[in-house]
């Protein structure tokens, strides 16, 4: 045993002063009676049990000596060297995907039974060198390698699991190697059995709670264009058959059905959303479960949430407010030098170098399409081409008079949709570089305009038009997951889910979406919806029947290495004892009392 | 504090009477016998009825009012005074509870018996001296002085029970029933004082209170022995033998005092305060012949 603090062994001087007041004080008592006539010349009685009764004196003096000599021995703080073992290094690995920040089969928060195996593991090598890193598919270092425990504490304390995904085998090497790589024993503290193996991982794991999940969701445009067609698969992977409700939502409308999910079963759904076009998509399912997270699924399709639509030439009432009716649409002035999403040419050609989706109405595209003086007389009825065509859905063309229809030349492939005496009333082509749409009398000459059908098919035409992106942006990400700008265009600015927004330098690449939802990207070529879920696979699942935990080893090949224990609170603990004992005895009838 | 006396304890003195031997002369009414002839049938005051109360003088109309059965009483009894003398010398405050409580409580008790037996109570507490007074008066309002007075009583000064006797025989001119609670440990003497008693006929009952460490010390060592009331100091060593001797001479102390108070037909009981006061009274006092 050593002595922290020897200097305070200096009071055990006050000792002296005890046994002086002791030997200094009389131990005669004082008796108070009604009549001293009857004690009055009683002899007294030498068998007495005065003898009995200073010895009791002579244990209070002794446990009043014994309580001073244990305060002084807390106040000096005892400590023992005590044999602990040590390891030329320990790296605590805690998973930091977003599994963890579900429940465990006991209810207990999975990242509070890491941090709580960690300390452990802390607790058991006071002395070794420890570095605790955290795995997930953005790994980092929470606390560089050191014997610093302290520090390494307050890491695991104000660790919290972020919404990526797993880490892989590489990950983990990647962040031994950067602390050394000298780690006797590299322990994972994870809620499931990794997909990788390593030599000497020793994985801690957690058995993961009931969870009902949606474990796939994605949304795809009807080839025919007819809307969209939502996929939904969802997951049971609890003991007993749950009653769940489905929802799917593409913010206007809502399907939503119950659906009975046998234990451990997969069930798949096909949800129509007819002349729908997102572009966000939501799915959800209710049921109390232990990993919320995975309760809900978004989905965008990869598609702009705003039209910028440029009008070349006459610019028509009608045919603006049924382009204004398709959604959010920014219209450009003709001079504008920003590139649309959509050139509306009217009466006038398309002039050269605009690039962009087109849809000439009365006007010519050179090179594509040209459009001459309207012909003489009338042209007789409207015939329907090409029936059942995207463009035509939910339209009723028969409804449509034109009087006077220009002779047309198509100078690229395309299909006519709808004609009148033999010439091309609505013409379409979707060439490598852009998607065409002719509407070839001037709207003032028909009675298109006044038609129910005419925002109809001026939805279509929109939708069509833009159904060709140039490039492929990708349609969902998972969290943890760089998302690259340049599928989307020069980026400006970024709103995240929260609703906080960031400007974006245009000289970046790319950004990290830290957590799950909707983040709108505004770049040089419109405003993108994107939608970022937590990372399919960390819907926790149980452990397959037999499945036996690993047990951490205790290390065959530890040294055993001095430790200081700290002593002190036994000793107060004792002082203390010692000080009610002595009371106890003091107070005992029979017994003098000096005080009184 | 607990409460001197409740209505819980007084309802627990309901049949109890206090018995005196022979027919005295009381001035009032009362419902002791005497040696006068009752001629009154004067309404004194209602009671509660109890068994073997005549049914002749239960009050129907009452009954009817307040459906509760109370017994009218009559003067047609002489009534008694009753003397409480209670000693409140310093002695008295030694001991768990304190002699000084046990005997007020006692007191008091004595005192609802008399009050409501039609009798005149009074208070006489004394050291060496008479103490002011509750001079004996009718009803119950009289209870309230008299355990006003016992609850402000202190403990002080020494005891002189002669002193005290004859100087409440001078002032009382009508003798009764008189209740002496004292622990009697005095030198100072007692037979002088109880003889004026006596000799003025009234009826004498000693209560003595003890502590049961006064009957049985444990105290042991080297002690010195302190007087409550002198303040006199004796040095000792007390053991097995010399607590032995006490309570020899304690015994033979109260031997005397129980002989003398036997020679002169005085009703003697030996109160020690570990007996609880209910025990006293219903127990050793009606085995006394002093209650009924």
């Amino acid at each position: 045993m050593i002595l922290v603090s020897p200097a305070y062994l200096s009071l055990l001087a006050l000792a002296a002063g005890i046994v002086l007041l002791y030997f200094l004080h009389t131990r005669r008592q004082r008796h108070e009676v009604s009549a001293l006539f009857l004690w009055e010349q009683l002899p007294n009685d030498p068998r007495t049990r005065a003898a009995r009764i200073r010895v009791r004196i002579d244990a209070l003096l002794l446990l009043q000596l014994l309580v001073l000599v244990t305060v002084v021995l807390a106040l000096a703080q005892p400590a023992f060297l005590t044999k602990k073992p040590r390891l030329a290094g320990l790296a605590i690995v805690l998973d930091g995907s977003a599994s963890l920040r579900g429940r465990s089969a006991d209810g207990r928060l999975a990242a509070d039974l890491a941090r709580s195996e960690a300390s452990a593991l802390l607790d058991r090598y006071p002395t070794t060198p420890v570095a605790l890193l955290e795995l997930s598919t953005c790994p980092r270092v929470l606390a560089p390698v050191s014997a610093d425990h302290e520090r390494v504490r307050r890491a695991i304390a104000a660790w919290e699991p972020t919404w990526f995904g797993n880490g892989t085998g590489e990950d983990l090497t990647g962040l031994l190697a950067s602390q050394g790589g000298t780690f006797e024993r590299v322990v994972l503290l994870t809620d499931g059995q990794p997909a990788f193996s390593l030599p000497d991982l020793e994985v801690v794991p957690f058995s993961p709670g009931e969870n009902l999940a949606l474990t796939a969701f994605s949304v795809r445009e009807d080839p025919s264009g007819m809307g969209s067609i939502a996929f939904v698969r969802m997951r049971n992977d609890t003991p007993s058959y749950r009653e769940v409700t489905v929802r799917v939502s593409d913010g206007s409308r809502r399907i939503l059905f119950p659906a009975l999910i046998a234990p451990g079963e997969e069930q798949a759904y096909v949800l129509p959303f007819p002349s729908s076009a997102g572009p966000v998509f939501t799915a959800t399912i209710d049921g109390a479960d232990t990993f919320p997270a995975d309760d809900s699924r978004l989905f965008s399709l990869a598609r702009r949430t705003e039209w910028r639509i440029r009008i070349v030439g006459q610019i028509d009432r009608y045919l603006r407010a049924a382009l204004a009716s398709v959604g959010a649409v920014r219209f450009l002035e003709a001079s504008d030098p920003t590139s649309a999403d959509i050139n509306v040419a009217y009466g006038v050609p398309l002039p050269a170098g605009v690039s962009g989706s087109v849809l000439l109405v009365h006007g010519s595209l050179p090179g594509v399409v040209e459009v001459g003086e309207d012909q003489e007389g009338d042209t007789g009825t409207l015939a329907v081409d090409a029936p059942g065509d995207p463009l035509l859905a939910n339209v009723d063309p028969l409804d449509f008079v034109v009087r006077r229809a220009p002779v047309v030349r198509p100078l690229a492939a395309g299909v006519t949709l709808l004609s009148a005496g033999g010439e091309p009333v609505l013409w379409r082509a979707d060439l490598p570089e852009r998607r065409v749409v002719l509407l070839a009398p001037d709207p003032v000459k028909t009675n298109l305009p006044l038609t129910v059908d005419f925002p109809i098919l001026v939805w279509n035409i929109v939708h069509w038009l833009s159904l060709a992106d140039p490039s492929a942006p990708p349609p969902a990400l998972v969290a943890g997951e760089p998302i690259p700008f340049a599928p989307y265009g020069v980026p400006e600015r970024l709103k995240d889910p929260s609703g906080h927004e960031t400007q974006i330098d245009p000289s970046s690449v790319g950004f990290l979406a830290k957590a799950s939802g909707i983040y709108q990207l505004t770049t040089s070529s419109g405003t993108y919806a994107i939608a970022v879920n937590v990372d399919w696979d960390e819907s926790p699942r149980p452990a397959a029947a037999g499945t036996v935990a690993p047990a951490v080893r205790e290390g065959a090949a530890n040294t055993l290495e001095a430790a200081l224990l700290s002593a002190w609170p036994i000793a107060a603990v004792l002082a203390l004892g010692l000080l009610v004992l002595e009371s106890a005895i003091y107070q005992r009838p029979g017994l003098p009392r000096r005080r009184e | 504090m607990e409460p001197l006396i409740d209505e819980t304890f007084l309802a627990r003195l309901a049949n109890l009477k206090v018995i005196v031997k022979g027919r005295r002369k009381g001035r009032l009414a009362g419902l002791h016998s005497s040696p006068r002839a009752g001629v009154s049938v004067e309404f004194a005051d209602y009671r509660d009825y109890t068994p073997g109360d005549d049914f002749r003088y239960i009050d129907w109309n009452i009954y009817g009012r307040l459906d509760r059965v109370l017994v009218k009483s009559f003067v047609h009894e002489a009534d008694l005074p009753i003397y409480l003398l209670v000693d409140l010398s310093a002695s008295m405050r030694l001991g768990t509870p304190s002699k000084a409580r046990y005997a007020a409580r006692l007191a008091a008790a004595l005192a609802y018996l008399g009050l409501r037996g039609l009798d005149r109570v009074g208070l006489y507490p004394f050291t060496d001296r008479l103490l002011p007074v509750v001079a004996p008066r009718h009803g119950m309002g009289q209870m309230t002085h008299v355990v006003h007075a016992l609850e402000r009583m202190p403990s002080a000064g020494k005891t002189s029970i002669d002193r005290a006797l004859t100087e409440f025989v001078s002032k009382s001119h009508e003798s009764g029933l008189v209740f002496l609670l004292s622990d009697f440990l005095s030198d100072a003497g007692y037979e002088e004082g109880l003889s004026r008693l006596l000799h003025r006929g009234d009826e004498v009952v000693v209560i003595q209170i003890l502590d049961p460490k006064e009957l049985r010390p444990t105290i042991e060592g080297s002690v010195l022995v302190t007087d409550v009331e002198t303040a006199g100091k004796t040095p000792m060593v007390i053991g097995r033998g010399t607590l032995a001797l006490y309570e020899r001479r304690l015994g033979a102390y109260l031997a005397k005092l129980r002989g003398y108070l036997s020679d002169h037909r005085v009703s003697y009981v030996l109160a020690p305060t570990d007996v609880p006061l209910e025990v006293l009274i219903h127990e050793r006092l009606r085995a006394g012949g002093i209650l009924r």
